[in-house]
């Protein structure tokens, strides 16, 4: 039966073959717990040269001992991997000697002798202990006058010489298959930096085998050899050992995927509401969809009292005020499961219909109805959060912009010629806005519960408006960017805003927003404030107005000025209007007397 | 082994107690000489050198290391029977430790093998000379001295074994385990020279229960420079608490000498400084140690304070089994190795005195193997512990009843008259508060 | 009945323990005739005797090394530190004998670790440490801090009764500065058991020694504010009563963990830890702790009230618990 070498089909016969039939490795040995690799400084013998088990084939260096390694076996030298001035891994193998003596000194690739015949693998690990069940302790002691005729087999294995060593290397058999041994008789020697020792008999009886052979490193444990009953058993008998059958690894059919992910996504999104373990618990255990709980704390996030008010009010009919709107995602399905199933307590049975409270109260309105997108729902969620959190006052002021108008004409060409950035109004405003924020810090802060947190970085949102929304991008440390930079950061958002590219940071941590409602022609805006910040600020439109000013002799003149109206929304629980006023006043003064150059 | 223990009075022992201290002698009264017992002094030193063809440097050993091993100094108190007594335990921690080796070779011991080789007479003769009330602190390589303290050879090995019914159910290993009810051995813990400090306390213990005891604990030539070491006898000495030192100067600290661990010629010396005896044996000579010994614990039970032997050897074997020792120099092996204790005192008995015959000898040799055959069948067939079964065992809090903590020698009497000036306390079990 | 001070309570604790049982005795620095350093044991000597109140050279390890043997003959010896800063000498004796003692060689190690901690009184790097944690990491031992002078009466009687090595760390800046009226008769306090010092719905701070009073400072500032904290009294660090901490918890939804020790490592770590294991569906806002800095005690006034946790700070992390 022709045997395939090919590991992946039959790894098990591989390996036996292996060991049982392939030229023995020479290998690095571990001279010591802490040794990782060792440099080889000298082959005793080359390529082709006969070499007998225990004569001296190679000498290693390690930063422990210096060491001439032992043949592990007789044979020829038929491959040398590492040359001379080499550090290898312990355990690496460095040469190749061939047992059977056959000069095929450069055989490329291992040849397969030929294997056992018969079927049920040969396998000659299992051929000391299978012959009296497990491996025991050593007997008590008795006189080994004569080995028992028969009895367990013993198992000697590399003892552990130190806490941290994992390999020893025998150097010497002391005693050869079919002599008898007594217990604690010297039976092998090994050596490692630390000690050379003698290991003596675990049992007395005949040496049946000698599964590793002098020169050879082996991990602790391992099993070295075998001590059988049996005196007459031929050492290398192969013990037939019915050959395991084979794993059934990628045979099994691809179970089928596990259940789809695709419901979980409602499930998800009544997560993302913002609440805590208190209040999801309360929710699963009342059948209450967190989505209809108007959220009062810190971002909009769900308290305790939020939820107990809205179990209180269901119970007792009172319309819920302010519900969030339903996940699109929610459509198709018929009604969000509660969380887990939930046991019926007396107040779930009343609050089960809450769910469905905000049902359609223009129902039979010819028309039709479409869910809010994702983002909708959220802008509508969160102007409607601003609104009612912050005390919104709005200030207007008017700018002068034809300095600015005229540099940016000027410059236009050169800025992108020099850049490749197209030259726009906003990091002007972006710039006169940082500017001021520097000088009034109450408007670059948030409030947080009876507190005012004044934030360290300046980073403004810069509102961009979208086909099919509006978003936000954040512009950070906009206070220590150049007035290229913030170019740069501008088109860079904007870019990445319409080609739907921002990433999350992207649009976060705000302290400052800027929007634009002049864009199309609007002369100002009254914007909300996005939360939790303190002050936005909007630009209308630059047109061309005609404006009193005063030449330097003192003279008033009616002149064609670009003229601009900047409003402001500020949250009066900490802004008052003189501050923000004062504010504006600044941003108005940068702009009007622009004082630096934009290259 | 078994001595008469001389027990001094409740009055004596509180006359003798720690407060009294007698006026200091004169100036040209006292005396800073140390007694040397040995009968020849080994005067060499360790000292680094390179070694001009390979460059290495390595250790090397100055002095005559000539001579031939001196006789055995005859004991003052030993008979005969005690002298053979001594050597039966000298062999049993000898043959003991081969036991262990072998163990530990075939991978049955775990962590590693701490030997007594060439300190064997030391740690039997001096536990030799404790009662049965007096306590012993052990080191690392005084296995004898838990032998003679009444464990067995299977206690030590399932302890190397780690196995489930060792002293310790195989929660730590080598001599780390005592038993403070029956034989007063107290564990000791792998930081050196804390023992000291204990036995000073155990002592001190006694003493408010109107006994003084003697206290017996070693420490290494490595082991006393710790400052522990300092603290700990310095408090016995001012306390004038029983404890009997026995610094055992093995000239090697893991791989460092001696001569790198002090700078005084004799470890003995530094009894002077503590103001307590000091005195000097050949720790090869089990007569002397066991004279030496014997002297510094009549004193503690004389509650005359403690006493420092220093103890002269060496460690014929590495710090522990994976150390080979190839850095001792071979000229101060082969001294030592003609001054092995057992050979010597082998020697003593049997040629010099002719206490045992040859056929004597021979069978008390081979009546200690038998015995340990039988030792360590029974450690091997120890199982080892199965977590689950580990927490039948006491746990980390002395709780639930498992101890009652009481006077060991006999209730305390200082200090128990009422006189009336204290804030009235009622006597019996407390009221629980729960506020 | 005159009113007893703390450290009044923790002289009277002794003083009944070694009369009620002889078997008790002290053992430290400056202990006898002056009274120790802090006069905890004044006049110990004229009632029991040199040989009960045994004064030692400076000298820590041999102090603990002496306990634990002295506790091997069956003794209650209890160890005075003078700071309890100094108890870091002593490190390895109680870690590593007697906190293994039981464990390893079923040796109990009936010994009381004594002595003055903590900070408040300008005393610098050096003796206003809080090193309990180091010994709360350890197992086998127990850690006690009073925080009243009943409690420190009750739990130093039960420490001294205890059969484990006990730490009992005394906060200096309470020995003289408060005061209660004691029970009469005899009683203890239970190791392992904290206490609701207030009660309160809103939230719960979990503290114990000297920062009860910052709490119950801070407790009384929210309530003008409508909020009621309840304040916790932990007692005992080790083992930790951790059901009275999660029944708080379970009923208040917040808490915030107060401790005058530094804040990485601190027992607010472990405390949230357990809080998560126990009662994390019954959390309405994250875990705060108010702690002092991760810096050594500074010496100069102004230096270490910035230190220290204060009520002003613990207010202030109440409110933003409550508004988060």
């Amino acid at each position: 039966m022709p045997v395939s070498l090919d590991p992946g089909t039959d790894a098990l016969n591989y390996a036996v073959l292996r060991k049982e039939k392939m030229p023995t490795d020479v290998i690095m040995p571990q001279m010591g717990e802490s040794i990782f690799e060792g440099t080889i400084t000298k082959w005793l013998k080359q390529p082709g040269d006969k070499v007998t088990r225990d004569e001296p084939l190679f000498e290693i260096s390690t930063d422990k001992v210096d060491a001439e390694i032992p043949a592990p076996a007789s044979g020829v030298l038929k491959e040398v991997r590492v040359q001379p001035g080499a550090t290898v891994q312990v355990n690496t193998v460095v040469g190749v000697i061939d047992e059977a003596g056959a000069a095929t000194a450069t055989a490329p690739a291992p040849s397969a002798p030929a294997p056992q015949v018969g079927s049920p693998t040969p396998n000659p690990a299992a051929a000391g202990g299978d012959t009296g069940g497990q491996p025991t302790t050593a007997a008590p002691a008795a006189p080994a006058t004569a080995p028992p005729a028969t009895g367990p087999a013993t198992d000697v294995i590399m003892p552990q010489m130190g806490e941290s060593i994992f390999e020893g290397t025998i150097t010497k058999w002391l005693k050869q298959p079919g002599e008898k041994v007594t217990r604690d008789e010297p039976l092998f020697e090994i050596s490692t930096d630390k000690v050379d020792a003698e290991i003596p008999a675990p049992a007395s009886g005949v040496l049946r085998e000698i599964k590793v052979q002098a020169g050879n490193t082996v991990q602790v444990n391992t099993v070295v050899a075998t001590i059988g009953g049996n005196g007459a058993g031929a050492p290398t008998a192969p013990v037939a050992a019915p050959a395991a059958p084979p794993a059934p690894v990628g045979v099994a059919p691809s179970a089928p995927a596990p259940a789809t992910a695709a419901t979980s996504s409602v499930a998800d999104e009544a997560e993302r509401v913002r609440s805590s373990p208190l209040v999801r618990k309360i929710a699963a255990d009342h059948s209450v969809d967190l989505r209809q709980v108007l959220g009062t704390g810190n971002g909009g996030r769900v308290t305790k009292e939020d939820i107990m008010a809205f179990i209180e009010r269901a119970k007792s009919g009172v319309p819920q005020p302010a519900p969030k709107p339903v996940a699109p995602q929610a459509a198709p399905v018929a009604q969000p499961a509660p969380i887990a199933p939930v046991q019926p307590s007396s107040a779930a049975a009343s609050v089960a219909p809450v769910a469905a409270t905000p049902a359609n109260k223009f129902a039979g309105v010819p028309g039709t109805i479409e869910p809010m997108s994702v983002m909708r729902k959220k802008i509508s969620e969160h102007m409607t959060m601003s609104k009612r959190t912050s005390a919104h006052v709005h200030g207007v002021f008017e700018v002068d912009m034809t300095r600015i108008v005229k540099l940016r004409e000027k410059m236009k060409n050169r800025f992108q010629e020099s850049t490749g950035l197209k030259l726009t109004f906003t990091p002007f405003f972006a710039r006169a806005v940082a500017h001021a924020l520097r000088q009034w810090p109450i408007i670059n802060s948030s409030v947080e519960g009876e507190s005012i947190h004044y934030k360290r970085d300046i980073n403004i949102g810069i509102a961009v408006a979208l086909d099919w929304g509006l978003i936000v991008p954040v512009i950070k440390h906009a206070d220590e960017l150049s007035f290229v930079g913030l170019q740069r950061a501008v088109t860079d958002l904007g870019e990445r805003a319409r080609a739907k590219k921002l990433k999350p940071e992207d649009v976060q941590g705000g302290t400052f927003t800027i929007t634009n409602p002049g864009i199309f022609g609007a002369k100002f805006g009254m914007p909300i404030i996005s939360q939790p910040q303190v002050a936005i600020m909007g630009v209308g439109a630059i047109t061309k107005k005609p404006w009193v000013v005063t030449d330097k002799d003192g003279n008033d003149l009616i002149a064609i000025r670009s003229m601009m109206h900047l409003s402001i929304g500020y949250d009066h629980r900490i802004i008052d209007g003189a501050v923000a006023d004062q504010f504006m006043s600044v941003v108005k003064q940068y702009l009007e007397n622009w004082p630096e150059p934009v290259l | 082994m078994a001595k008469q223990p001389q027990r001094p009075t409740r009055e004596a022992a509180k006359n003798l107690s720690g407060n009294g201290r007698e006026p200091i002698p004169p100036a040209e009264q006292r005396t800073y000489s140390i007694p040397d017992r040995r009968l020849e002094c080994f005067d060499c030193t360790i000292g680094l050198e390179r070694d001009p063809a390979t460059g290495q440097t390595r250790y090397s050993v100055t002095g005559d290391l000539t001579a031939d091993p001196p006789p055995i100094r005859d004991s003052q108190y030993l008979s005969r029977e005690q002298c053979i007594d001594i050597y039966r335990w000298m062999l049993l921690n000898r043959r003991m430790e081969s036991v262990l080796e072998s163990l530990y070779k075939q991978s049955k011991v775990v962590g590693g093998v701490y030997f007594g080789l060439g300190q064997e007479g030391c740690s039997c003769a001096s536990a030799y000379a404790l009662h049965k009330d007096d306590w012993l602190g052990p080191m690392i390589r005084n296995q004898g001295a838990l032998l003679v303290k009444g464990f067995s050879p299977a206690d030590i090995m399932r302890q190397y074994m780690a196995k489930a019914d060792s002293p310790t159910f195989g929660r730590d290993a080598s001599s780390h385990f005592g038993d403070p009810v029956e034989r007063n051995v107290c564990a000791p813990i792998s930081m050196l020279g804390e023992l000291i400090g204990v036995m000073a306390g155990v002592c001190l213990g006694a003493r408010l229960q109107g006994r003084n005891i003697a206290a017996l604990t070693y420490i290494g030539d490595g082991g006393q420079s710790t400052g522990v070491t300092y603290e700990g006898l310095n408090f016995a000495a001012v306390q004038k608490l029983g404890v009997v030192l026995i610094v055992e100067n093995n000239l090697w600290g893991y791989s460092t000498p001696s001569d790198m661990q002090f700078r005084c010629r004799d470890l003995a010396e530094r009894a002077i400084a503590y103001g307590i005896p000091g005195v000097i044996v050949d720790g090869t000579d089990p007569c002397q140690v066991y004279d030496a010994t014997h002297e510094a614990c009549e004193r503690a039970r004389r509650g005359e304070g403690p006493t420092l032997i220093e103890a002269k050897m060496m460690r014929m074997k590495g710090h522990a089994i994976h150390d080979a020792a190839q850095y001792v120099p071979k000229p101060l092996m082969d001294y030592w190795l003609k001054r092995d204790p057992i050979a010597r005192f082998e020697h003593y008995l049997v040629q010099d005195k002719q206490w045992l015959t040859s056929d004597e000898h021979t069978r008390l040799v081979a009546e200690v193997d038998r015995f340990l055959a039988e030792e360590r069948a029974r450690a091997e067939a120890s199982p080892m512990p199965d977590p689950a079964e580990d927490a039948k065992h006491q746990g980390v809090y002395c709780d639930d009843g498992c101890h009652q903590i009481k006077p060991k020698y006999q209730e305390v009497k200082f200090g128990v008259e009422k006189k009336g000036t204290a804030p009235a306390a009622a006597n019996g079990e407390a009221a629980v508060h729960l506020r | 009945m005159a009113a007893v001070t703390y450290l009044e309570a923790i002289r009277q604790g002794l003083w009944e323990e070694m009369e009620r049982d002889p078997s008790v005795f002290c053992i430290g620095e400056d202990i006898g005739i002056y009274g120790g350093a802090f006069k905890v044991t004044e006049g110990l000597i004229d009632r029991f005797g040199p040989e009960r109140v045994v004064d030692t050279p400076i000298a820590e390890t041999a102090i603990v090394n002496a306990a634990f043997g002295a506790g091997l003959t069956g003794l209650r010896p209890v160890a005075e530190f003078q700071f309890i800063d100094f108890i870091s000498c002593a490190f390895n004796q109680i870690t590593n004998l007697l906190a293994k003692a039981h464990y390893r060689w079923n040796a109990p190690a009936p010994i009381v670790l004594r002595g003055p901690c903590g900070g408040g009184v300008h005393g610098g790097p050096f003796h206003s440490q809080n090193p309990e944690m180091y010994f709360v990491h350890t197992p086998g031992l127990k850690v006690v801090c009073p925080a009243t002078a009943y409690d420190a009466k009750g739990l130093i009687k039960s420490a001294i009764r205890d059969n484990n090595p006990v730490c009992f760390f005394e906060h200096k800046f309470l020995y003289r500065r408060i005061k209660e009226e004691l029970p009469s008769e005899d009683y203890v306090v239970p190791i392992g058991k904290a206490r609701v010092a207030r009660e309160g719905r809103d939230l719960t701070i979990v503290t114990y020694a000297a920062m009860l009073y910052v709490a119950l400072d801070a407790a009384d500032a929210l309530a003008r504010e409508g909020l009621e904290a309840e304040v916790i009294d932990l007692r005992t660090l080790l083992p930790l009563d951790r059901e009275t901490v999660a029944e708080s918890v379970k009923k208040t939804n917040r808490v915030l963990i107060l401790h005058e020790d530094t804040r990485t490592g601190g027992i607010a770590g472990e405390i949230a830890a357990c809080i998560n294991e126990d009662c994390f569906d019954f959390l309405d806002a994250p875990i705060a702790r108010v702690t002092s800095q991760d810096t050594p005690v500074p010496f100069s006034p102004p230096l270490e009230a910035a230190f220290l946790p204060n009520a002003e700070a613990v207010a202030r992390e109440a409110r933003r618990l409550r508004g988060w």
